[in-house]
């Protein structure tokens, strides 16, 4: 029995558009999502296709062209200033490249302390929420870590501090970019694990951005998959994965190898390269190299619809795939 | 407390490097000079000094006076070791004020980026297209010539090249992954600028300092030269300036003017050497190319 | 008859700290018309043994020992100009993105001619129908050859140095992470290029890359190196299906399957051993579950295990065993 729980986070005909040499580009159009208290979403999609453009705008780190986000009950899409500052407790992000992502000449205690400092938590607690934190992402003992530099750190270590730093203003939201794609084989596993029990036990919701569909199965319930700039199928991931509604989601199951000799090396159902502009004006960007294009896809735009309980795809074919 | 200590870092690797080791060592033996003028100056600059009953011009040098007397009695090692202290005065304090304006406007203009971008860029483009001397001659003419109009003119002037490198400098690290987690984690714009930008723009801006030193030497010598300087106050500048009044090359007097000329000539070579040395700090990669 | 057969490699990087052995004492086997998958990490040395046979190392490298015998011939005992001539004709690189091997301000045709004319000693109407036909080969349009690199998309430009590779028909093709920076369906149609043009012209292939799966899909045989050692080599299906190095099951475990959400993933606590001071005995006995004191006092030499595998472990003889609990990522955790 699914029970209609209010959206933690409910966006709903997001766009961004900006212009690239003359010419107006879509980088997003028309993305609705929600994500409920607790649940994690996938969203998934190839370079170009505006899956961190879209994850950006959820937290406000660029602002819509159009569009509306509700997170947590407030309108946020156009706040700014201390307003939109005082919400950013509660949704954080997890960046990509963790030799990057923290300051280099701050400590890892005055990394983890500035978020306290910004939301106004006293002093007195600074030192147990950041013990906590650091127990929590697997970096013990926590003094052994606290005057570290981040030159000092492997990857795996640092993703983890980045984590730390993420989860330590108790948000109720983690964005997470790519979380694992910098990090060696070996160590990504240890990052996905802490961010699977961070999500059990705190209750987290999460948004996680990856071309690795393989990812996105381990952690994640639901899934979106995005096509230069739109959205073309939405739902179960275990589901979605196995039995794929949109041509395009079937290709790319089909295109993720998996580590066993016995496995599917059929030519892809797919045709063409991904262009360089997305297809302008009505129609459906996927056209150009979908086998089963039809007269109807270079003229309409086709619209999310539901297919089955919690299952949308954008696709004219009839009852999809 | 962190930006002091990496500044500290910063410097002892830059003392490593033999072009900032002369640097810095010329400063220190000015500075060494500035302050203990009262102690290593042999006599008062000022005084008028006596042979016998004559006044002692343009004596040669000797081990009374190692670099001779000018053409009023006094001695000229006194006023070199005083004047230390005027230029570095006026240095110094040029120098600071250039570094605060420049890194200021800089960080402003790089970080929040639109209109306040613009509107200090093109101020910058104008201040660049002002002439140096004249406008430093016409300030003194206005008001009162001495040390504050060259401090004003200098900081005023030459803010311009700081800003510009420190606005590239922060374009550049504004895009980094670190100063976003920075604003999601909450920080305020004010914050972002000067907890977690400026420390990193720092170094450079220090550089740009100690090259704004030497020239503040060098417009404080230029303005009491051209007999625009304080009269009372001893300065390299008014070495020049009396040595000249007096035809002192005519003479063969190079003990008066010399010296001075060389201290100023160090001040400003001294602060090349030390934006050079700086260059390894700074920009790493350009060193092996 | 192995096409490539290396002994003893050692490569060294010299570092302010001391020489660091990016490649230690390596040995390895690659037959002809097979594609020969080099997995690991990063810091493994898998690409830095793809420069050194290329002779490509950046200058502070230097191969310090060993032996590469290529083609019946010991490359490293003959002179530079020899080896020199070797590269591109017989040997030929495709490295990680495309943008290193062509020049971004010249057309392709004209990078193309370039090799084909100066290296191959072609005329210029032939070099142009052979370009064409490179072209083909790769699946490009050959109206595209007049285009710059930066009009391509990153696929494109993927296949254009793969052309660019095959320009001389070597026997070998070293291609290093050829398709890490590309996205999973680029990366399918890069992969499947790859193996076409190795069936087709049996060339020998090295692949490099620190994937699995990459490896399970476009490899034959495979060899699994971990800080500048061969750990584990031997045929595709065997190694993924039978490993009998600790670190190659932890490999296998470490990754989700698309297919398979009930995996535990089993995480390798730990980093590889510095390569200024490597460790006395086996070098991944620090992060193994299943290390005994030999394992730290004595290097396991590389020994042969059944048909044709090869693994460095003291403990292969109980890899069945070893197996079920490595699948386990309780296993791994006490270590850390």
């Amino acid at each position: 029995m699914t029970a209609r729980v209010t959206p933690l986070l409910q966006a709903t005909g997001l766009e961004k558009t900006f212009r690239s040499r003359g010419r107006i580009v879509h980088a997003v159009a028309d993305v609705s999502l929600s994500v409920s208290p607790g649940e994690a979403l996938g969203i998934v999609g190839e370079s170009g296709c505006g899956k961190t453009t879209t994850a950006r705008m959820l937290l406000r780190l660029e602002e819509p062209s159009a569009g509306r986000i509700v997170f947590d009950g407030t309108d946020i899409t156009h706040l700014h200033g201390s307003a939109l500052r005082s919400t950013r407790a509660r949704a954080q992000l997890v960046f990509q490249n963790p030799f990057d992502a923290l300051n280099p000449r701050f400590s890892i205690r005055r990394s983890l302390t500035e978020p306290l400092r910004n939301f106004g938590v006293p002093a007195s607690e600074h030192r147990d929420r950041i013990d906590a934190v650091l127990r929590r992402v697997r970096l013990t003992p926590p003094e052994a870590w606290l005057d570290r530099k981040p030159h000092e750190l492997s990857g795996g270590q640092l993703q983890r501090v980045v984590l730390a730093r993420a989860l330590i203003p108790g948000p109720r939201l983690i964005v997470a970019d790519e979380p694992v794609s910098m990090l060696d084989v070996s160590v990504r596993a240890g990052i996905l694990n802490v961010l699977r029990e961070a999500r059990d036990s705190l209750g987290l919701a999460a948004i996680y951005i990856s071309h690795d569909l393989a990812l996105i199965r381990y952690v994640c319930e639901r899934t979106m998959v995005m096509y230069l700039g739109r959205v073309v199928e939405e739902g179960p991931t275990a589901e979605l994965i196995a039995t794929p509604a949109h041509p395009y989601t079937r290709a790319l199951v089909a295109a993720v190898p998996v580590a066993r000799v016995d496995q599917d090396r059929a030519a892809l159902p797919i045709r063409g390269n991904l262009s360089d502009t997305p297809t302008a004006g009505a129609g459906c960007p996927f056209r150009d190299r979908c086998p089963h294009a039809m007269a109807r896809c270079a003229t309409e735009t086709p619209l999310l619809r539901g297919i089955a309980p919690g299952r949308r795809v954008a696709c004219h074919l009839e009852g999809a795939l | 407390m962190l930006p002091w200590t990496r500044g500290c870092r910063s410097v002892r690797s830059v003392r490593l490097d033999p072009y900032a080791t002369v640097g810095f060592t010329i400063y220190t033996a000015i500075a060494a000079m500035a302050v203990f003028a009262r102690q290593l100056a042999p006599y008062d600059p000022k005084a008028i000094l006596k042979v016998g009953n004559r006044i002692a011009r343009y004596l040669p040098l000797s081990p009374e006076h190692w670099l001779g007397t000018n053409s009023s009695g006094r001695d000229v090692l006194s006023q070199l070791i005083w004047g230390a202290r005027s230029a570095l005065e006026v240095g110094l304090t040029a120098a600071f004020a250039v570094v605060a304006i420049g890194t200021l406007l800089g960080l402003v203009a790089g970080y929040l980026g639109g209109w306040a971008d613009r509107v200090i860029t093109w101020f910058a483009d104008i201040v660049l297209g002002l002439p140096f001397l004249p406008f430093m001659l016409i300030l003194a003419a206005l008001t009162r010539p001495g040390a504050g109009v060259v401090i004003f003119t200098v900081a005023a002037l030459l803010w311009p090249n700081t800003a510009r490198v420190i606005r590239a400098q922060v374009l550049s690290l504004r895009e980094r992954a670190w100063v976003e987690a920075a604003r999601v984690t909450g920080c305020s714009t004010a914050r972002i600028m000067f907890v977690h930008l400026l420390p990193q723009v720092l170094p450079l801006a220090a550089l740009y300092g100690s090259v704004a030193i030497g020239w503040a030497i060098l417009a404080e010598a230029s303005a009491s030269f051209l007999g625009f300087g304080d009269p009372e106050i001893i300065s390299w500048g008014g070495m020049l300036q009396e040595s000249y009044a007096n035809q002192a090359l005519s003479r063969g007097a190079w003990n008066w003017f010399a010296p001075p000329g060389a201290a100023i000539m160090a001040m400003v070579l001294a602060g090349f050497l030390i934006s050079r040395g700086s260059e390894k700090l700074l920009f790493p990669k350009l060193a092996d190319q | 008859m192995s096409l490539l057969s290396i002994r003893g490699l050692t490569v060294t990087y010299a570092t302010g700290a001391g020489p660091l052995r990016a490649v230690d004492a390596l040995d390895l086997e690659v037959p002809a018309g097979s594609i020969t998958g080099l997995v690991g990490e990063s810091g493994c040395g898998k690409s830095t043994l793809g420069r050194a046979l290329m002779g490509v190392l950046p200058d502070r490298g230097r191969i310090a020992a060993g032996q590469i015998v290529f083609e019946g011939r010991d490359i490293l005992a003959e002179s530079e100009r020899a080896r020199r001539a070797l590269r591109w004709r017989r040997m030929a690189f495709i490295p990680q993105t495309a943008m290193n091997a062509l020049d971004p301000v010249q057309r392709l045709s004209a990078q193309m001619a370039e090799v084909l004319i100066e290296r191959g000693g072609l005329g210029r109407a032939e070099a142009a129908a052979q370009a064409a036909a490179l072209f083909r080969l790769v699946g490009l349009d050959p109206a595209r050859l007049s285009a710059y690199p930066h009009q391509f998309s990153g696929g494109m430009r993927q296949r254009a140095s793969i052309a660019l590779a095959l320009a001389l028909s070597p026997s070998l093709v070293i291609a290093d992470e050829p398709v890490t920076a590309l996205d999973v369906i680029v990366q399918r149609q890069i992969l499947d290029v790859l193996r076409e043009l190795q069936a087709r012209l049996n060339l020998a292939m090295i692949l490099v890359t620190h994937d699995m799966a990459v490896v399970a899909y476009a490899c034959d045989r495979v060899a699994v190196m971990y800080a500048g050692q061969v750990v584990e080599a031997g045929p595709v299906a065997e190694v993924l299906e039978r490993p009998l190095h600790p670190y190659t099951m932890g490999l296998t475990h470490a990754f989700p399957d698309v297919h398979d959400s009930a995996m535990a993933l089993v995480p390798i606590e730990g980093s590889p051993p510095s390569l200024l001071n490597p460790p006395a005995g086996c070098r991944f006995a620090a992060r193994c579950p299943f290390a005994d004191p030999r394992c730290v006092a004595e290097p396991p030499p590389v020994r042969p295990f059944g048909q044709d595998h090869l693994v460095a472990c003291w403990h292969a003889e109980q890899a069945p065993a070893l197996r079920v609990r490595a699948a386990d990522p309780q296993t791994w955790a006490a270590i850390a």
